[in-house]
């Protein structure tokens, strides 16, 4: 299946905007940022606070994606 | 729309009339100021999930609806590069008396930087930036 990763502040400067991934059905939001490991390691030390939406919704690790799904990582919020 | 690329004008932000029944109004207004733990910042950069963050801060006037007799809810939040003494965000909040409108402003504010998708960027008077992190933005707010 394919997931549309998005990224912001902080993570937009490492990765990008966003970026499509293929990967095998029914993993988990968890296991997609797995597989993001190894370049988050390089850049990004505190994987431990980021904050995940999928479809726009707030997300555990566990939760399950769909084809197409829209996956943002999102570091701890900052405005106002 | 709750997101703006456009300068904040706190005049014309906070000059719509409440409604009629409403005897208070209570509005906030967040401004970048040119310092921060000691740091002199010279300018911010405000990133955002757009479609989020709209979404997140009309779920957060509903619920201030819900929780409290209002009458007028208006919420403006700046994005992109800003700089010193600039809005970066504005909210009005009318009621009927003033006790609900004090409440439901603050919930406003402090929902809108708890839980609505915008990051702030710091840029420093030495050249350096910095992301501002959760816990770092509560204790500098």
């Amino acid at each position: 299946m394919k997931i549309k990763i998005l990224f912001f502040a902080e993570l937009r400067e490492i990765f990008g905007g966003s970026r499509f991934i293929d990967v095998r059905e029914d993993l988990t939001v968890g296991e997609v940022v797995d597989l993001l490991e190894d370049e988050l390691n390089q850049s990004y030390s505190k994987r431990d606070s980021l904050i995940y939406a999928v479809n726009e919704n707030f997300e555990t690790t566990d939760k399950k994606l769909k084809n197409l799904d829209e996956l943002a990582l999102m570091t701890p919020m900052s405005g106002g | 729309m709750y997101l703006t690329a456009e300068t904040i004008n706190l005049q014309r932000f906070f000059s719509e009339e409440a409604p009629p029944s409403c005897g208070a109004a209570v509005s906030f207004a967040g401004m970048v100021r040119n310092h921060d733990h000691g740091r002199a910042v010279k300018s911010l950069y405000y990133d955002c999930y757009r479609s989020m963050a709209e979404k997140m801060i009309k779920a957060l006037i509903e619920e201030a609806e819900i929780r409290w007799q209002i009458g007028k809810v208006r919420v403006l939040h700046r994005i992109g590069h800003l700089e010193i003494g600039e809005v970066a965000v504005a909210i009005s909040v009318s009621s009927a008396h003033r006790a609900e409108a004090f409440e439901a402003c603050r919930f406003m504010i402090e929902g809108i930087k708890k839980n609505v998708p915008i990051w702030k960027k710091e840029i420093f008077e030495d050249g350096m930036s910095e992301w501002v992190s959760c816990k770092h933005a509560e204790a500098a707010s």
